[in-house]
């Protein structure tokens, strides 16, 4: 079972999946939603959790939890890169504007221009 | 030898990348000679088959004129002197786009070459195009590129593999080349294996991820799609090892440098959920081991039935934080809107294709207030469990084998609709991922309607070159390898 009480869970623990949930979830996601899309996207993600819910949601604890570098030797702070800032020509230091600028629309007098984020053009 | 071209004579079609430099170091022809022919396939065949996207041709020829000037000259050369390579769009290079093939990033231009593309440039390869694949490589067949499907080169009615399904048709429809793919849950070897390739995920952090465009951080790995294991083993020595711009990579000194002797079949690879052929085929490279004097023993690995689940939420967990960052405004396409959150979420919206959107969601919700613990802690959970047993396996023998698709390459558009369907490619891949371990698949022979079985074996973390050693002695017993498919080549 989930845990949040809130949501009851269905026989294979997963949350019921509504058109409600997946709104609020694409709300979340930041990602527009047109309401002929809820229904499919409502089976696929019941189809998904159901496949998930091998995991045995809800059950154990979480203490256990996983770090990809656990058990690895982590690297001593003696070998870190010199915190200084890169210079042009070397990996992520200054580079040239032109081939900067020709990922922005436009460009001038040596800065980017792009449209306003919010109202005008 | 084959064709002339020039005045010189090329290597043959099926040549490996080591080949390649043997047949340079004679003179028999020029690197620009080289060059231009490979150049020529990429525009016939690679396009035909919709896996090479974009063809650098006068950077390629420029550095190849270059190669054969030092060699001219006798200026030091590269260990990977004047051999052709190809990057995966989600793999930045200073020429050429890196969109991930996706609508979002449509005409991204990288300002720098990932480590490893700078790195194997460093060593005389030469970039001569980018590779299609899915969408932020989240697909296991290769049709949510938005540059269009890849075809199978041995049924082009048929998938690739994904996601990296542009570097597995190139390489496994033409010799000379290694291509560059990326590996989150099998996107190098399910491709490898579905083309008749070799292709290697390395160790967790042993191959720099910076210039990588991020799907599931702590899974994710560059990797190279080979002719063989020898030349996997090459471009792996190149590109390896501690980078200071990208924290989380690592060199490794193995611990044992001895061939691999005590292999484990894991068991659960052979159940009937795998197709009859490729456990036939599996059983006699079992056979074959033995006969070359390795101890092989059965071994299970009972958290492969809970792998493909948990992998679905941490990759999807991943992939929506990764995301994130396209928001229309610092990057990606925008929808021009009066209100933020609605240029947001329009430029979202119309950005990313429908796979990239569910597993967004998926990832989101997994992620989301009152499902957190439930879903992602407890995959986390699980994963350690995963990392534990697989360990604990590689106490007992030295690499544990496997196939790597439970079934052969199926029909373009079958699956498609079907997320669950396509998931299901992925479940004897994910676990070397989640565990963080080495693993190479190498192809194994033929079904009976002529599809490539691919084979994959995996090894404690930092015995990737121990891995390539057992798959070259295994590829020195039997080269049906070297096979290209029909029309191929031409």
């Amino acid at each position: 079972m989930v845990t949040d009480e809130s949501h009851p869970g269905t026989d294979s623990g997963r949350p019921p999946i509504d058109a409600e949930l997946v709104r609020k979830t694409a709300r979340l996601a930041r990602l527009e939603i047109d309401e002929s899309e809820i229904p499919q996207m409502v089976e696929h993600m019941e189809k998904i959790l159901d496949l998930v819910a091998d995991l045995g949601i809800g059950s154990g604890s979480q203490s256990d939890s996983f770090s990809e570098t656990e058990g690895e030797s982590t690297l001593p702070v003696s070998e870190w890169r010199e915190d200084v800032a890169a210079t042009e020509g070397q990996p992520g230091g200054p580079r040239d504007p032109k081939v900067l600028g020709s990922n922005a629309p436009d460009w001038r007098d040596g800065a980017f221009v792009t449209p306003r984020v919010v109202g005008g053009d | 030898m084959s064709e002339s071209a020039d005045s010189g004579v090329l290597p043959a079609p099926e040549s490996t990348s080591l080949e390649v430099m043997a047949h340079l170091k004679t003179g028999k022809c020029t690197t620009v000679e080289l060059i231009r022919h490979y150049l020529k396939y990429l525009e016939t065949i690679g396009r035909d088959l919709g896996a090479a996207v974009e063809i650098l041709s006068d950077s390629a020829l420029a550095a190849a004129q270059e190669s054969d000037t030092r060699r001219a000259s006798g200026k030091p050369l590269g260990c990977l002197e004047g051999v052709p390579f190809t990057a995966k769009m989600n793999i930045a290079t200073r020429e050429g786009t890196t969109d991930a093939a996706s609508g979002m990033l449509r005409g991204f231009a990288a300002s720098e070459d990932s480590t490893a593309v700078a790195r194997l440039r460093a060593e005389g390869a030469i970039l001569v195009g980018k590779s299609n694949c899915d969408e932020f490589a989240m697909g296991a067949s290769n049709e949510s590129s938005h540059h269009g499907v890849v075809h199978n080169p041995w049924d082009r009615d048929r998938v690739p593999g994904g996601s990296s399904g542009g570097a597995a048709a190139l390489a496994g429809s033409f010799g000379w080349a290694f291509h560059l793919g990326s590996d989150t849950g099998g996107s190098i070897r399910q491709p490898a294996a579905f083309c008749g390739a070799t292709g290697m995920k390395p160790t967790w952090g042993r191959v720099s991820r910076r210039g990588l465009v991020a799907f599931g951080s702590s899974l994710d790995q560059i990797g190279p799609l080979t002719r063989d294991a020898r030349d996997a083993q090459l471009v792996l020595s190149v590109m390896e090892g501690r980078d200071p711009l990208d924290a989380t990579s690592q060199s490794f000194n193995p611990s044992e440098t001895s061939s691999m002797k005590r292999i484990g079949l894991v068991s659960e690879g052979l159940t009937e959920a795998i197709a009859p052929e490729i456990r036939q085929r599996t059983v006699e490279v079992v056979e074959r081991l033995k006969k070359m004097g390795h101890e092989v023993v059965e071994v299970s690995l009972g958290t492969l039935s809970k792998a493909n689940a948990c992998y679905q939420v941490i990759a999807t967990a991943e992939a929506s934080s990764n995301l994130a960052r396209f928001d229309g405004i610092h990057t990606g396409q925008r929808v021009q809107s009066e209100d933020l959150e609605e240029l947001y979420s329009k430029s979202r919206r119309q950005g990313f294709g429908a796979e990239v959107r569910r597993r967004i969601m998926l990832g989101t919700f997994v992620l989301s207030s009152g499902y957190i613990d439930a879903y992602y802690g407890k995959a986390q959970q699980v994963r350690r469990e995963i990392r534990q047993e697989m360990l604990s396996a590689l106490d007992k023998v030295d690499s544990l084998m496997m196939p790597v698709s439970p079934f052969a390459p199926f029909r373009i558009g079958e699956r498609v609709s079907d997320p669950l369907a396509l998931y299901a490619c992925d479940i004897l891949t994910v676990t070397a991922n989640l565990a963080g371990v080495p693993a190479v698949a190498i192809p194994c022979g033929f079904d009976s309607e002529g599809l490539p079985i691919g084979l994959q074996w995996m090894g404690k973390h930092g015995d990737d070159h121990r891995l390539l050693d057992l798959a070259t002695s295994l590829q020195d017993q039997d080269d049906s390898w070297r096979g290209l498919p029909p029309g191929g080549s031409q």
